[in-house]
């Protein structure tokens, strides 16, 4: 064959497999949890609850700033009692037929994930707890060393708002507003 | 213990954990109400004609000042509104949660439904540009734009920072600046071409939530409110943040709205209510509005027509008022209590007494340090100060109550108490007032004139003084207020004496003059004009020009007599202050505004003459529960509502003013509806109304419905305006002008052609009437005719002539032949006679004559004259004839032909279906006897009167025919 020809084949080859690389997702901006601590606690004068599960699975791409999260109720630990676990995925969180809870959206601030350093972000997407979902901004901290990824988060969930609805027999146990905290590392995937 | 002074006691409680309270608006509260229900007020709109419109979470409510009032939307559904807006043609614009849009006109509300689709999430923002184009931000989808035909959808995919639309702004109309949750966007819409693109925490926005723009008073910038972070300022010429204001870090949450007032600007937010920016103190404080407990959520404001500020929060409506007027109820923990003296300094401070103490602050910001109190009578420091005056030496003197007067020096707090006068050392100092060297001061004993001179400047130096009292002309020795006027005259305001004047070294009381009529006289003030103004006890307001004192009451608007102070502002108005609260009169458009209980007024309680001007033209009043500061301007009184005509009624149904004015005689019943938007106090407004073509004059009412049945059919044009101050002359005027057409029989053609018809019918019954009278004498006519013809013809000289001759003939030869002429001839005669009286005679009897005439005929002309006639015998009795006109036929042929043997006549009479028929040959006679000529004629016409048939003749040249018609016995 003519070296024209070899070099112009070449080159489309190139070409292509440029378009496939880029066109694919730079692994280096997308990050997967690898370890992660959720836990909630109900503070009432009457009775502490507390639970939590490592379980929590999740995604961020640093470059178009998308995230999702989400952890099955069932894999939540801690309770006072195994009846209180059972109360929690039965009666409350009806885990059979809403088996996670879920946060996904985007990012607000623009900073670069990838790069170490420490950050205060908002992530403003849908929460859908028991079903329902609410709109909600996240106020978060993000510290990045060497690739990993270490969020903090801490909000509250207003079980009203969720549809949870709390029987007049335990409402003095159970406070209508939870406190969570994520701790979730990521890396890159 | 009523709610309010619970809520009081309260906030006092509450005081020292309340970091850093600032001036307090007056406000209040409408409830936005639905059965039942708990809605959510979300997002507020002032339309054209001032009216408020409020989108909740239940519907849409327009607040016409009475009550908010539910829209009905087709379908009846719920609507939750996240939007509103209204266009250059008067559309209101809703959008909804559900990325509905619905247009709200006039007479119609429908859902706008494009051809392509509406966003399926909340609309935020609308606007419409200059050239008609609606733009929609949606919470998700990005920017729709509705140019007349297409709507188009912008997305990050053309530029946009972000499809999560929270605002929308355009400081021109043709460019449009969106804020999203990443940073503002700019959008440029020319021809078809768009070009965006944004700015957002990369170029610099503090936060990328950008969740509100609204339009700052320093040129080409706007505030930009954000999630997080505050507010700041944005240039967008430049589109760069103007770090020149270094705005202090921001505490508070999410802002929903922003309002830029003259000296502060106000921010709306999610959970801390309403945030106060300060600039000249470049500081935040916490607005919290005393009427309603802490609303933590804002979500819209809104200003309204006369300066007043609403807030949309949960299921309320707060408006509060504006700059213009505001008040301290304490100033950096020093409650601001019985507030009895207080002054404008020449250093743009203030000097106030609270609760027997003085103090003095720096005007514009009285968060600062700038708070000094000073030690008058240490140590207990306690004195109840009632006047306040500056000398030109800059020393303060300070009137008390009971324990006399007072100089200090400012600078350095030191206060000397004035004993050279034992009347100030021991009275009550109601009134501190001078002018360069002079000081006056007024007590209860008469007044004390001190005289300044340079050594005075040491605090120390006694200070030369005169008294005066009732004896020297003053007129009493209670003197509540002393003025000196630009002309340097004083005046004294009494108690018993009314006012007098100190002019020229000589005292004149005008109520001993009787030119002043009240004895009670609290306060004076001199107006730009440099007319005096003086209020008295219970008479009202006095101006004196020079030549007299005009009186001023009630009558004038005055909303109560009972004045406490008065000061005159720049503009010409004079502020009376009294204890429903503070009424500016304009005395030439002669109206008062009131502002009072509905701005919060009423606990305030004012102080007699404690207020004061400072170098801005604010006025500063001193009440028992703060300070008031209130600012007027120019066109202040000037503010009347605008009255509109809501709706109008034709008995039940609504009609469209815009295309029906044109109403049938029995569409006579009319209602209409008016509204005016006055929210300050809405129960105020008054109505009047004129309906042009009815009323002799205009009306007033409260009410806003008035109704007119059985309108008479007529142009009509229905004119309303309002006014809060019955002052209605300088009102606007709507109209609706509608025509009641009368009824088809009311009209004057009509009428015109009725009376015509019955012209016509009378006119054409005369007719007839004439004409059969006219037919019955044509046949009588003809009847005698024809009698004075049968008798000409019996009286025919050549008949007789020729039947003499006949006879003449065959008398000899023949006499019984001649017996028997003589007898026809006589019976011919005979019957002619008889039958000639009657109308009609049977066939047989004319015959019969006939048969005698022409016998004496025969006789004459023998074989010449053939007669046959051929009848049928039923006939003869059954049919009828008019009498001798067989006969005069028969004449007719005798005299018309000739005859003679060679030429016989044959006449031949025969019967014929319904006819009689005469015929005879033609033999023309050459020389023609005298006729009339009229015998057929007139038998034709006799004829005519008794039957429809017609006689025919016809003539050939061989023949002559006459055709009689049967008559039948009627």
């Amino acid at each position: 064959m003519p070296l024209r020809k070899i070099f112009i084949r070449a080159a489309l080859l190139f070409w292509a497999t440029g378009i496939a690389v880029a066109g694919a997702q730079n692994p280096a901006t997308v990050f997967v949890v690898k370890k992660s601590i959720v836990s909630f606690h109900s503070n009432t004068k009457l009775e502490l609850i507390k639970a939590s599960s490592t379980q929590l699975r999740g995604v961020i791409d640093a470059q178009k700033r998308i995230f999702a999260f989400s952890v099955a109720m069932k894999t939540f630990e801690g309770f006072n009692s195994p009846l209180q676990k059972e109360h929690f995925n039965e009666n409350y969180m009806e885990s059979d037929k809403f088996p996670a809870a879920s946060f996904s959206g985007h990012i607000i601030e623009e900073d670069d994930f990838t790069k170490d350093g420490i950050y205060s972000i908002r992530a403003k997407g849908k929460f859908i707890i028991h079903g329902v979902e609410q709109e909600r901004i996240l106020q978060g901290d993000l510290v990045v060393k060497n690739g990993v990824i270490k969020l903090t988060c801490l909000f509250t969930v207003f079980l009203s708002e969720y549809d949870i609805k709390i029987p007049r027999i335990v409402h003095e146990k159970l406070a209508s507003e939870i406190n969570v905290i994520v701790s979730a590392d990521f890396a890159a995937k | 213990m009523n709610i309010r002074r619970l809520y009081k006691i309260l906030i006092f409680i509450l005081l020292p954990g309340i970091n850093a309270i600032a001036q307090y608006p007056f406000s209040k509260k409408i409830d936005v109400e639905e059965e039942n229900l708990t809605l959510k007020a979300n997002v507020l709109l002032k339309d054209h004609n001032g009216f408020l419109w409020i989108g909740t979470s239940e519907g849409i409510f327009k607040y016409n000042s009475v009550i908010p009032e539910k829209i009905f939307i087709p379908g009846g559904q719920k609507v939750y509104i996240t939007a509103l807006f209204e266009d250059a043609e008067g559309t209101i614009w809703a959008g909804c949660k559900t990325g509905q849009l619905i247009a709200i006109k006039k007479y119609t509300v429908t859902y706008f439904n494009p051809p392509e689709k509406l966003p399926e999430v909340p609309i935020t923002a609308i606007y419409s540009d200059v050239k008609k184009r609606l733009w929609l931000a949606s919470a998700g989808q990005g920017i729709y734009c509705y140019d007349s035909s297409r709507l188009l959808n912008i997305t990050t995919a053309d530029g946009l920072g972000d499809d999560n639309i929270n605002c929308l702004y355009s400081p021109d109309g043709k460019r449009i600046i969106a804020g999203t949750d990443r940073g503002l966007s700019f959008i440029n819409f020319d021809g078809g071409k768009k070009s965006i693109h944004f700015f957002s925490s990369k170029n610099g926005l503090p936060d990328n939530i950008v969740r509100c723009i609204q339009g700052a008073k320093q040129k080409n910038t706007v505030w930009v409110g954000m999630q997080a972070k505050g507010i700041a300022l944005f240039n967008i010429q430049t589109e760069q943040i103007v770090d020149t204001v270094t705005i202090p870090k921001w505490k508070y949450s999410q802002v929903n709205d922003i309002l830029e007032l003259k000296n502060e600007t106000i921010i709306a937010t999610e959970q801390d209510g309403i945030i106060c920016y300060n600039k000249p103190g470049n500081n935040f404080t916490c607005k919290i509005l005393r009427d309603t407990i802490f609303p933590k959520r804002i979500a819209d404001l809104q200003t309204d027509n006369e300066g007043n500020i609403w807030a949309a929060s949960e299921n309320k409506l707060v408006s509060f008022t504006g700059d213009y007027l505001r008040y301290w109820f304490v100033v950096k923990n020093v409650p601001l209590t019985k507030v009895h003296a207080i002054l404008a300094g020449d250093e743009n401070n203030l000097w106030f007494t609270p609760d027997l103490r003085l103090y003095e602050s720096a005007i514009e910001n009285h968060e600062s340090e700038n708070l000094r109190s000073y030690d008058i009578t240490p140590p207990k420091n306690r004195i109840d100060i009632t006047s306040l005056y500056k000398d030109k030496f800059g020393f303060l003197w300070i009137g008390t109550m009971g324990e006399g007067l007072f100089r200090m020096n400012t600078l350095t707090g030191k206060c000397r108490r004035i004993n050279e006068d034992p009347i100030a050392y021991y009275g009550n100092i109601l009134s501190i007032a001078g002018k360069d060297e002079q000081v006056w001061i007024s007590t209860l004993n008469g007044v004390a004139r001190f005289n300044l001179n340079e050594n005075n400047y040491d605090l120390a130096e006694k200070i030369s003084f005169i008294n005066y009292n009732k004896k020297d002309g003053l007129g009493s020795d209670y003197i509540y207020h002393i003025l000196i006027d630009s002309k340097n005259r004083v005046w004294f305001a009494t108690d018993g004496a009314g006012v007098t004047v100190f002019d020229h070294d000589l005292f004149i009381n005008f109520y001993t003059r009787k030119l002043f009529p009240s004895k009670v006289t609290y306060s004076l003030t001199e107006d730009k004009n440099h007319h005096i103004w003086i209020s008295t006890y219970n008479d009202g307001l006095f101006e004196y020009d020079e030549k007299k004192f005009i009186q001023y009451g009630i009558k004038n608007g005055l909303t109560d007599l009972a004045i406490t102070s008065i000061a005159a502002d720049d503009y010409n108005n004079i502020i009376a202050v009294n204890k429903k609260g503070i009424d500016v009169f304009n005395p030439v458009k002669n109206i008062v505004q009131h502002y009072g209980s509905e701005s919060g007024f009423e606990e305030l309680q004012p102080n007699l003459n404690s207020i004061t001007k400072d170098a801005d033209g604010n006025i500063w009043i001193g009440t028992d529960n703060g300070i008031v500061r209130f600012v007027t301007q120019p066109l202040f009184t000037m503010f009347t509502p605008v009255a509109v005509i809501e709706s109008v009624n034709l008995f039940n149904s609504p009609v469209n003013t815009d295309t029906e004015n044109s109403f049938t005689y029995d569409q006579n019943n009319f209602s209409f509806r008016f509204a005016a938007a006055f929210y300050k106090a809405p129960e105020k407004i008054r109505f009047q109304y004129f309906l042009e073509g009815y009323s002799k004059k205009w009306e007033t009412t409260g009410d806003r419905t008035i109704n007119f049945p059985q309108l008479h059919p007529r142009k009509y044009i229905m004119k309303i305006r309002a006014s809060v101050n019955d002052n209605f002359d300088a009102s606007p005027v709507s109209s609706y002008a509608f025509t009641i057409h009368k009824s088809f029989w009311t009209t004057w053609w009509f009428r015109l052609l009725v009376l015509f018809a019955a012209l016509a019918v009378i006119s054409l019954y005369v007719k007839q009437r004439v004409s059969s009278i006219r037919k019955k004498e044509y046949a009588a006519r003809e009847k005698f005719q024809l009698q004075y013809d049968a008798l000409k013809n019996q009286v025919n000289p050549h008949f007789l002539f020729n039947s003499f001759n006949a006879l003449m003939n065959i008398v000899d030869d023949n006499p019984k032949e001649a017996s028997r002429l003589i007898k026809h001839l006589s019976q011919f005669y005979r019957k002619m006679t008889a039958f000639s009286q009657k109308e009609l005679i049977t066939l047989g009897e004319e015959l019969e004559l006939l048969h005698s005439y022409l016998y004496i005929q025969e006789k004459r002309y023998g074989d010449a004259l053939q007669v046959s006639i051929a009848i049928e015998p039923s006939l003869k009795k059954a049919s009828f004839i008019p009498p001798l006109v067989l006969q005069l036929l028969a004449e007719n042929a005798v005299k018309h032909n000739t005859i003679s043997k060679f030429r016989p006549l044959h006449i031949n009479i025969f019967s014929q279906g319904d006819s009689i028929i005469m015929q005879n040959n033609i033999n023309i006679k050459l020389e023609k006897e005298e006729s009339e000529g009229v015998g057929l004629q007139n038998i034709k016409n006799r004829y005519k009167v008794l039957t429809e048939k017609e006689v025919e003749q016809e003539a050939t040249t061989e023949m002559f025919t006459v055709k009689l018609p049967i008559i039948y016995s009627n």
